[in-house]
């Protein structure tokens, strides 16, 4: 009973250390995103909320928290209430099984505690693409229950467009796994120690540069962020699927779009660009004698590298203006789903060609 | 390892996620209704109304909406399945064992048979969206 | 001219009633019966020396002590002859019906009904004959007849207000709009049987986040497909042509800076152009040069909202700042010059308010040398980004025929291949004295407009520097004392002078009795002031013909078939300003 009790509290403890951390990242990349897209826009961003506007994240959430929320009076409440928590729920969880460090196992009274991981599941991506899809079902519900035809479009779209993406997800990955022979994260980021080269993206026989590309396309397109932002098309649809929403509703549905960005991000550096791994053999502090501590170099490679694929999403955002949703539909289906399945046929041919 | 083993290791895999579930859900709920508690209501119908851009709708947004997306999500389904069974065959093709030239063969197959449909989607206009 | 009139003359002898040809200004007015409109127009678009392919405007006027009070003016223009003609009918007040020339020109039916709106004049065998500027369930009345008072009559003061937020809240009324309010944004007419449409009625604006103002589209939707595109104007109807008719003409030009407000400049220009003309006053030429330039730059300034703002429509967001950096130099410079940055009020009668200085040559100067290099930039964003140039080729593609049958103007017309621009056509300013070119499309699509726009402001650089460059020595306003008042330190000095100030601001400058059409190319199109005069000190009738109405007029055929995505773009390329499209 104790050990279960025990358990419990690690668990407790990991699980508000990672949403604390996803939160405060949350809250970062709200900041920061305005702040860079003002730099590269000419101009400053915010700037009035404490010094030079670094205190704009809390202004926002508090006045989210402390808003009316406005409930449409067509709208069907249970489902209208549901949809943000629906959204952002699955936002959350997928972090469970990323592994944000080394697997540095050590023992607490009698348990096995694995301090950077919340849980090595061994179907962990899997895991992270069922969740990734109920998302969509907050979003789509989220729209139908709003009695609103704007958000009724954008939820649809919203649908559309996320499932088509997923699919080119799911199939990039397929060939990652080929190479690591696994479905944990944490296996596939062990897999790829040892330099650079060892990167799923670079590592012979199969470089994986064109399923990265595919999914990190894919990974733009599910989290709805520009070029592919069509179901909160601003210009169109006004904000697509959360028109009505205000308030604290409405802060769940941007957090889980800011978490999932996090989420994919995240995904990306694990399973294409080594994880926590750094890009040379073993880390720095191992080798002046501070072996301990490595776990820390492990883990600000780890956020480098996925605070680098953030960049990318406000870069893209700067750059690129919208596609329309035919075009998009083609692109996802007629371009991406070909490149990733054919990523398939020439990494399984190569690994079958020079096997490990 | 024993039925028992295995149930336990399951336990101590999954239970931490479902605790996160747990968690994450209880965040969103009691967020929502502590922000309820203290937030201002005034209603009025005015502000209650759907958007529309300021005009009154013309019908109720729940309508019956084109078949178009039916068709994605029926395609989606279907692919999607597809690339399920895909998974379990990469975890273990590159397994030092077992790479064969049969496992490889028997995806190509497989592969060549989902673009079967694939291209027939495509040249029954499936995949356009008009 | 001559020979067409006398080709109309005997071909029609029933039909003309008068000819009224005005040598001082160049325009000639055909007085015909209203019961043989329909042949005359006919005859005047089709027949090979006639060729009045293109229909400016549909203006009516009221002249309530006459037997048959409405005049019904159709201003005609022949693109390939490059002249004007006034056609003129009049109709009864027991029976004020004529027949609709939207069979002739189809752009006839928005200033169909603009007419019919505002003047109560019915047009047999229009399609949709509705109101358009004002509400649907307008009660009091036609506005533009003279017997309206210019502050209405009443209506407004039955308007429900908003509930307060201490009263208690007043229940919620299910209320759904009848099927018959909903046949107007129909494509076709309902089926009688009970098979429910699938077609779904939606509300684009008024508040919408990119209608460009307050402009409201009904669309009829198939899926994401445009079925019908029915725009809804008049939201920011101000009537500032019934306003006009109480001002002395001095009194006006501020009101036009807020037709397009985004380039005020324009307006001005234009409504100074069509006093002078009717004036009959000659610019001295620094003023004519300073006129110019001003007017290029507020081109300039035009066209960068309009680019940052088709961007930002299309989600590329980057640009729209990077041309309001731009356009922020600009306005600059319009504040030393004028003290304002907006609603910019610096043409005169008779010239401009204020002189350039070395240090506004200089910063114009400075601007032009970095300009070029702005405009690359923002090329370099969009110009070959392969979503940019999905989303603007081959959409909303109008053809060079109908663009001219719906009477477009400005980049609309000339992205279709058509290559009139009142500057060349008829050079008013000194533009006929700088070199530059006009840039023509060849698809008529949104693609076309665009790269005729970013061309336009590369243009507008050059003749601004080329003006600078010629820019003589000079008076800035003209001499002309029983018109235009003269200058203060004179005023202050001699009598004359101060009789004259006394006279114009008490009694405001009289123009002959006379009418006049003087069209003006506004960074939109065609900008136009019909003025008829009847000798006092405010006009008796002001027209105001402005591009982003008659553009407004093609949006249904331009957008039909196109997505929802799309319309946003045709909104952009339109680049409408809803001050100019209600007035």
């Amino acid at each position: 009973m104790t050990e279960l009790s025990l358990r419990l509290a690690v668990s407790l403890a990991q699980i508000a250390a990672v949403m604390g951390v996803v939160m405060l990242t949350v809250m970062i990349l709200t900041l920061a995103e305005r702040k860079v897209l003002g730099w590269m826009q000419d101009r400053m961003g915010p700037m009035e909320v404490g010094p030079y506007g670094i205190l704009q994240p809390i202004a926002d959430g508090l006045k989210l928290f402390f808003k009316e929320d406005i409930v449409p009076a067509g709208a069907n409440k249970f489902m209208f209430s549901l949809a943000p928590i629906l959204a952002m729920v699955p936002a959350l969880i997928g972090f469970a099984v990323i592994p944000f460090g080394p697997s540095n196992k050590f023992e607490l009274f009698g348990i096995t505690v694995e301090p950077f991981v919340i849980s090595d599941i061994n179907i962990g991506i899997l895991y992270i693409l069922a969740f990734a899809s109920i998302g969509a079902y907050g979003i789509i519900l989220g729209g139908w229950a709003s009695n609103s035809k704007y958000s009724l479009l954008g939820g649809l779209r919203s649908a559309a467009q996320v499932i088509s993406y997923e699919l080119n997800v799911g199939l990039a990955i397929v060939g990652v796994l080929i190479l690591a022979g696994s479905l944990s994260l944490v296996k596939i980021t062990e897999a790829q120690s040892g330099g650079f080269w060892h990167w799923y993206v670079f590592a012979l026989p199969a470089p994986q540069i064109f399923a990265f590309v595919v999914y990190v396309i894919s990974a733009v397109a599910e989290t709805n962020r520009v070029p592919f932002d069509l179901p909160e098309a601003e210009s169109e649809l006004v904000a697509g699927f959360f028109t009505e929403y205000s308030g604290m509703r409405f802060a769940f549905f941007f957090i889980a779009e800011y978490a999932n960005m996090v989420l994919v991000s995240c995904v990306a550096a694990a399973m294409f660009l080594g994880g926590w791994n750094a890009p040379y053999p073993g880390t720095i502090l191992e080798h002046v004698g501070l072996g301990q501590f490595a776990w820390a170099e492990n883990i600000a490679w780890f956020t480098v590298k996925a605070y680098l694929f953030l960049f990318l999403f406000f870069w893209l955002r700067a750059t690129l203006p919208r596609l329309r949703y035919d075009q998009l539909m083609k692109f996802g289906w007629k371009v991406m789903l070909p490149i990733a399945l054919g990523n398939i046929v020439v990494t399984s041919i190569a690994v079958y060609l020079f096997p490990r | 390892m024993s039925g028992i083993e295995l149930l336990l290791e399951y336990l101590t895999k999954y239970f931490p996620i479902l605790l996160f579930i747990f968690v994450a859900l209880a965040f969103g709920v009691v967020t929502l209704l502590i922000s309820y508690l203290v937030q201002p209501k005034y209603p009025e119908p005015e502000k209650l109304s759907a958007y529309e851009c300021g005009s009154e709708p013309f019908s109720d947004a729940r309508m019956p909406f084109p078949v178009r997306y039916y068709i994605f999500a029926m395609l989606f389904v279907i692919f999607d399945i597809e690339v399920i069974f895909l998974y379990p065959w990469a975890v273990v093709f590159n397994d030092i064992n077992k790479v064969s030239i049969i496992g490889l063969v028997e995806m190509l197959v497989f592969i060549a048979l989902f673009l079967v449909a694939y291209v027939y989607a495509w040249r029954k206009g499936a995949l356009e969206w008009d | 001219m001559q020979p067409l009139i006398e080709t109309l003359m005997t071909r029609f002898p029933r039909a003309v009633l008068s000819v009224e040809a005005d040598t001082a200004r160049a325009e000639v007015s055909v007085r015909i019966a209203a019961d043989r409109l329909i042949e005359v127009a006919r005859f005047l678009h089709d027949a090979p020396e006639a060729l009045f392919d293109h229909l400016s405007d549909i203006c009516s006027v009221d002249y309530p002590e006459d037997r048959q009070r409405f005049e019904v003016v159709y201003l005609l223009h022949s693109l390939p002859y490059r002249r004007r003609l006034r056609l003129k009918a009049r109709v009864p007040e027991d029976n004020p019906a004529i027949a609709s020339v939207t069979g002739i020109w189809k752009g006839a039916e928005f200033l169909e009904r603009e007419v019919y709106d505002m003047m109560g004049i019915t047009f047999s065998g229009h399609p949709d004959l509705r109101r358009i500027l004002m509400p649907e369930d307008y009660a009091e009345g036609f506005p533009l007849r003279k017997d309206f008072p210019a502050e209405g009559r009443g209506w407004r003061s039955q308007f429900d207000f908003i509930p307060r937020l201490d009263e208690a809240p007043v229940e919620q009324t299910d209320s759904e709009i009848p099927e018959r309010d909903k046949q107007a944004f129909r494509a076709e007419a309902a089926p009688s049987s009970s098979r429910r449409r699938e077609e779904l009625l939606l509300n684009m604006g008024p508040q919408h986040p990119s209608t460009h103002g307050v402009l409201r589209v009904v669309l009829e939707l198939d899926g994401e497909r445009i079925v019908k595109a029915t725009p809804d104007l008049g939201y920011l109807h101000r009537g500032v042509e019934k306003l006009s008719e109480g001002l002395a003409y001095m009194q006006i030009i501020p009101h036009t800076d807020r037709l397009d407000y985004v380039c005020a400049m324009a307006n001005n220009y234009a409504y100074v152009r069509a006093v002078e003309k009717l004036l009959g006053i000659t610019i001295p030429e620094r003023a004519e040069y300073i006129r110019t330039i001003v007017a290029e730059m507020q081109r300039i300034v035009g066209h960068l909202f309009w680019l940052g703002t088709q961007a930002l429509d299309i989600g590329a967001m980057t640009v729209f700042f990077w041309t309001f950096r731009e356009r922020e130099v600009l306005l600059d410079m319009f504040e030393k010059l004028c003290g304002a940055r907006l609603t910019l009020n610096y043409y005169r009668i008779g010239g401009v308010d204020s002189d350039f200085t070395p240090d506004l040559v200089l910063r114009l100067k400075t601007f032009l040398d970095t300009f070029p290099e702005k405009v690359k930039e923002y090329d370099s964003l969009i110009a070959s980004n392969r979503i940019w140039l999905g989303r603007t080729k081959n959409v909303a593609v109008i053809s060079a025929e109908d663009a001219i049958s719906f009477g477009c103007t400005g980049p609309v017309l000339r992205g279709s291949g058509v290559a009139y621009d009142i500057r060349k056509e008829e050079p008013y300013g000194v533009y006929d004295k700088v070199d530059w070119e006009v840039p023509v499309g060849k698809n008529g699509d949104t693609y076309d407009r665009y790269w005729i726009r970013m061309e336009e402001m590369r243009q507008s650089a050059r003749i601004i520097r080329q003006c600078l460059d010629q820019l003589p020595a000079g008076p800035i306003i003209a001499d002309a004392p029983q018109y235009i008042p003269p200058p203060k330190q004179h005023v202050m000095r001699d009598m004359e002078s101060l009789i004259h100030h006394f006279i114009i601001f008490t009694q405001g400058l009289k123009p002959p009795k006379a009418e006049t059409y003087c069209a003006t190319e506004a960074p939109k199109g065609e900008l136009g002031f019909f003025i008829v005069s009847d000798g006092s000190a405010r006009p008796y009738r002001l027209k105001i013909r402005s591009p982003s109405f008659v553009h407004m007029g093609a949006f249904d055929h331009m957008a039909r078939g196109y997505l929802i995505s799309d319309i946003i773009t045709i909104f952009g390329t339109y680049d409408i300003v809803m001050g100019e499209c209600d007035r």
